[in-house]
């Protein structure tokens, strides 16, 4: 087993660097180039994707909670698991076709995360499971910094990967 | 199966795009089709507005935005019609270079339809994620020919979406040369993977519908267009871009917030994109495109649109071979961009995106500054045809028997002919059924 592949998706939209700090901080930890990208879109993950290597994938996410909270769920086909993060039991609540950051069914040229999954899954590229971690952000003003607490967060996250890998 | 009442009134509620978001209502009278309208609800986006006192050099970068699958387009149009309006001569290098770009939003911008929003239509696919069960190598091989697209954008333009090497009078830098002869392994393996998906498409099976369209495109007299060329249309018009005005115009129609672009005089609609493109331009096809086209059997003034998928392959072979030829003589020498000097004027021009032409006019200040700008996409273009086409074909299909189910099929797979960007998400659609009262 080596380092999983770890994907930050994000913008310069204030908070929705989220996923692009985790991997800042990764870097910071000496993980290897190779296994980091920092992408702006879903459908990029088609294009960097192409061995059966474990794969982790950090975003920004909007949800009900406070800014900066930890979601941590896993990607299996059809179907998305989300954990309850920081407790150690670990309570799974299955939902399929549950919404993920960047799903957005309407369509568009741009596939939703859950569509590059299922597509990545269908053609075998991918994984059969995906590691998700998202952090809630409030403040997507294109150009701006991300909050403190979303940087917090993405300390965080970045953290809890290094451990659960690190001795890969 | 539901069937289709005298007096009924078929409603496709969302056909959500990339840019903007619409919908089809279908309306019988009397067991006929009465009306079809193609219903884009979306506010409009007023980019000619924003551009207004902003410095010339940021329109290639502000258009671009208008679409993240074609902003190459919107900057090769951008940039032509500033370089018209400033007197500007680009060198030869730099041109190439250009279609050298341009190549590659054809490659990712054709590839990602053919495979992922259209082919799923010939094989009743509810998406490119179910084709791919079934056609996986078929689906792999279009994901890597896109791939190689977007490389290229990432190679000339500095990033796959929304490039920002572009700028008037040429580019800002010229890639290495290192860079692009890593590039040729690639596009010569895309060359023969764009024929093999070629010949897959021509398999497919075509609803059998033919109309008498007036295709309009570019057309240059050496070289597919892309940059370039006369407008010319199937009835004979053959006009330098200049002229556009005077042949066509923009009108307001009460159930869409795009504008329908339709002939001046007639008031007619016409029909753009790779089937048209074709059609004018077939004998200026790369070589290997050229020989295919004959193989595959496409007739020389095809009429049926849902082989527009054949046309658009067919570019994509065309596109992969300029590109390699380009690559395989590229060098690194030269100036990256023209100087100029601001001067009072106006210009336009007109460009081939990956769904027709798109036309560009602005008028500029003794300051470099923008005073008004004009932008006439290719899907504002097609609209109107499209909806006389759905009226035919839906004609024809009722008369068949179709039920409304199929028959709201139906009109998302003929909307997704035209590739327009509202066709991009129609996988995805709703569809509302109401009874006329």
């Amino acid at each position: 087993m080596s380092w999983p592949i770890v994907i930050g998706l994000g913008s310069y939209h204030g908070d929705d660097q989220a996923g692009w700090l985790v991997i800042s901080r990764l870097r910071e930890r000496s993980v290897p180039e190779v296994r980091l990208a920092c992408l702006q879109h879903p459908s990029e993950l088609l294009d960097v994707i192409e061995a059966d290597r474990d794969l982790v994938i950090c975003d920004a996410c909007v949800g009900n909670e406070p800014t900066g909270s930890i979601h941590q769920w896993t990607w299996e086909p059809g179907q998305i698991i989300q954990h309850r993060h920081s407790e150690s039991d670990e309570n799974r609540i299955h939902r399929k076709d549950r919404d993920l950051p960047h799903q957005h069914r309407s369509g568009s040229h741009n596939l939703s995360l859950f569509d590059v999954l299922e597509l990545g899954y269908s053609l075998g590229t991918f994984p059969e499971s995906v590691e998700i971690w998202t952090i809630e952000g409030e403040f997507w003003v294109p150009g701006t910094e991300p909050s403190v607490r979303v940087q917090s967060a993405s300390v965080s996250v970045a953290d809890s990967i290094w451990e659960r890998h690190r001795h890969a | 199966m539901p069937i289709v009442t005298s007096n009924d009134l078929i409603e496709v509620p969302i056909l959500t795009r990339v840019e903007g978001e619409g919908g089809v209502t279908i309306r019988l009278r009397d067991g006929a089709i009465d009306k079809v309208e193609l219903n884009i609800y979306e506010p409009p986006r007023l980019f000619e507005a924003l551009l207004r006192g902003r410095p010339l050099e940021e329109t290639p970068d502000i258009t671009a935005r208008i679409c993240g699958i074609c902003p190459v387009a919107y900057q090769m149009s951008s940039v032509h019609a500033l370089e018209a309006a400033l007197g500007i001569q680009i060198t030869p290098r730099i041109r190439r270079l250009r279609r050298l770009l341009y190549c590659g939003e054809w490659i990712e911008s054709h590839a990602l339809h053919i495979h992922l929003l259209h082919a799923p239509d010939f094989f009743g696919a509810a998406s490119g994620i179910a084709l791919a069960q079934r056609f996986p190598e078929e689906i792999k091989r279009g994901l890597q020919l896109k791939k190689f697209g977007n490389r290229m954008l990432e190679v000339v333009g500095g990033r796959a979406i929304h490039p920002i090497n572009v700028r008037v009078g040429g580019f800002h830098r010229l890639p290495k040369t290192k860079e692009m002869a890593a590039l040729i392994p690639h596009f010569e393996w895309g060359v023969q993977a764009a024929i093999e998906t070629t010949r897959w498409a021509a398999t497919f099976s075509f609803p059998d519908f033919e109309q008498p369209y007036e295709y309009v495109s570019l057309s240059h007299p050496d070289e597919y267009p892309m940059n370039e060329g006369d407008i010319v249309s199937s009835t004979g018009l053959r006009i330098p871009v200049t002229q556009y005005n005077q042949n066509f115009v923009e009108e307001h129609v009460a159930h869409s917030t795009a504008l329908h672009a339709v002939r001046r005089t007639e008031r007619t609609s016409y029909f753009l994109g790779p089937l048209a493109r074709l059609n004018f331009n077939r004998d200026r096809l790369s070589p290997s495109a050229r020989r295919l086209a004959d193989d595959v059997g496409l007739p020389a003034d095809c009429r049926n649109p849902f082989k527009n998928i054949i046309a658009r392959c067919l570019e994509l072979v065309h596109a992969y071979e300029e590109a390699l030829a380009i690559l395989q003589d590229y060098n690194s020498s030269g100036i990256a961009h023209v100087d100029y000097q601001y001067r009072e004027g106006s210009g336009c021009a007109a460009t081939e995106a990956p769904r027709g032409l798109l036309f560009h006019e602005y008028q500029i200040d003794a300051n470099g500054k923008i005073v008004s700008g004009r932008i006439i996409p290719p899907t504002s273009q097609n609209q109107r045809q499209i909806e006389r086409d759905l009226m035919e074909y839906l004609t024809s299909r009722l008369r068949a028997g179709a039920s409304r189910d199929e028959l709201a099929i139906d009109c998302e797979r003929l909307v997704r002919t035209y590739d327009p960007c509202i066709s991009c998400s129609t996988h995805f659609l709703k569809v509302r059924w109401e009874e006329c009262t």
